[in-house]
């Protein structure tokens, strides 16, 4: 029967009676230790990273975050190449597959960069909103010409 | 038949015929939603991020601090519960993967086997979601002072979370860990139904007679990547 004769891993076709193969289960048990490993290590770091209260760190909170964010990239690496098989396909399935979600990586940069950059930045502080809309125009204190020409319109009316 | 006549193009990946890429048509497919599936996690994830950072310090709740409940527990450790319904999940995985490696050598019982433990992993997560859902929903006892005052004079006490109101901080947590875990929930739930349907097959022996235990790998493959997901919800939602 010639049945999908694929590589190594895949399907081959089933003959009624045949016999069964012993399992071969080690590569999935490795597996799951490190995913198990990876975990604890970031579970105990965010214990000790807290044990001073907050006064003394290992690291920075910017810092624990991308080192959380790092690991958490290689335990899924590890999810999709191995459990998922993704490592036994085709290069070019490889390829379709992990370079569409490398923008995953570009997205998680911005969350980090721009997030924090719409904390610092001031045009967001829920007190120019006030200023400009509730009042009507822009009054003393204001530093960009945005907020000024909102005011403006504002006025207007 | 379905399955007679199907010799693979060898001359190139890219010359389609049975399976290009040697990828069968439902695996590649399965492929493709898990990735607009993993786009639609990653914005939902990503935006929670932009709102954490963006938030001041100390006005967004410390998810440590606001799931730090166990069970047959009266007192408080961070992270404890979300880390064991993490190892459920990747225990689930395990079990799943051993169901895929027993389909490959047509080992029919052990498949059987490995796919009833992989769907009571299943529900002692969804079991556990509950249970983090109700204690976030009733809050604590002490609750948050509001400053309102109520029409007998007392004061306004607000406990647990809602949509409307959250007693740990920002409301935009509230929403976003009910929707985010929510959504979450509900993709394992439909993995569940997706495996109780597959071992349906394989009990009724539907994999013997198409040749190949093909569909334990697709179901498979979208019970690792609801795996995969939850990996990045503890990340972006307990440890950041």
């Amino acid at each position: 029967m010639a049945g999908f004769q694929m590589d190594h891993y895949h399907m081959h076709t089933y003959v009624p009676g045949q016999e069964i193969e012993k399992p071969k289960t080690k590569w999935i048990w490795k597996v799951f230790w490190i995913l198990l490993a990876v975990t604890t290590v970031e579970v105990g770091f965010a214990f000790l990273n807290d044990l001073g209260g907050g006064e003394k760190r290992l690291m920075s909170a910017v810092g624990e975050k991308w080192f959380f964010i790092t690991l958490t990239l290689v335990k899924a690496y590890y999810i999709v190449f191995s459990f998922m098989h993704l490592g036994d396909e085709k290069f070019n399935f490889k390829l379709t597959v992990s370079l569409t979600t490398t923008f995953l990586i570009y997205f998680i940069a911005l969350m980090m960069f721009e997030g924090y950059a719409l904390r610092d930045n001031q045009l967001v502080r829920p007190d120019f909103f006030k200023r400009v809309y509730h009042e009507g125009h822009a009054t003393e204190g204001h530093h960009d010409d945005g907020g000024g020409k909102h005011g403006a319109e504002e006025s207007h009316h | 038949m379905a399955h007679t006549a199907s010799v693979p193009s060898e001359k190139g990946v890219w010359g389609g015929g049975v399976a290009p890429f040697n990828v069968s048509y439902g695996k590649m497919m399965m492929w493709f939603f898990l990735i607009s599936d993993a786009f639609t996690f990653s914005s939902l994830l990503i935006s929670y991020g932009v709102m954490r950072n963006k938030a001041e310090n100390g006005y967004w709740p410390a998810p440590d601090e606001v799931f730090n409940h166990f069970p047959f527990y009266d007192g408080h450790i961070k992270l404890a519960f979300v880390s064991l319904m993490t190892f459920i999940l990747i225990m689930s995985s395990v079990t799943m993967v051993l169901a895929v490696e027993a389909g490959h050598r047509f080992d029919k019982k052990a498949v059987v086997k490995w796919m009833i433990w992989t769907i009571i992993g299943g529900f002692a997560f969804l079991g556990s979601q509950a249970w983090e859902w109700y204690h976030f929903i009733s809050g604590t006892d002490a609750g948050r002072a509001t400053g309102l005052l109520l029409a007998d004079g007392s004061e306004y006490i607000v406990h647990g979370a809602n949509m409307h109101y959250n007693e740990y901080g920002a409301q935009l947590f509230a929403n976003f860990f009910f929707f985010i875990t929510g959504f979450h929930g509900s993709h394992v739930f439909s993995g569940v139904v997706l495996n109780i349907i597959v071992l349906g097959m394989v009990l009724r022996g539907v994999m013997e007679k198409r040749g190949h235990y093909e569909m334990v790998e697709k179901v498979g493959l979208y019970w690792h990547f609801v795996d995969l997901v939850w990996v990045f919800v503890f990340t972006f939602f307990y440890l950041i």
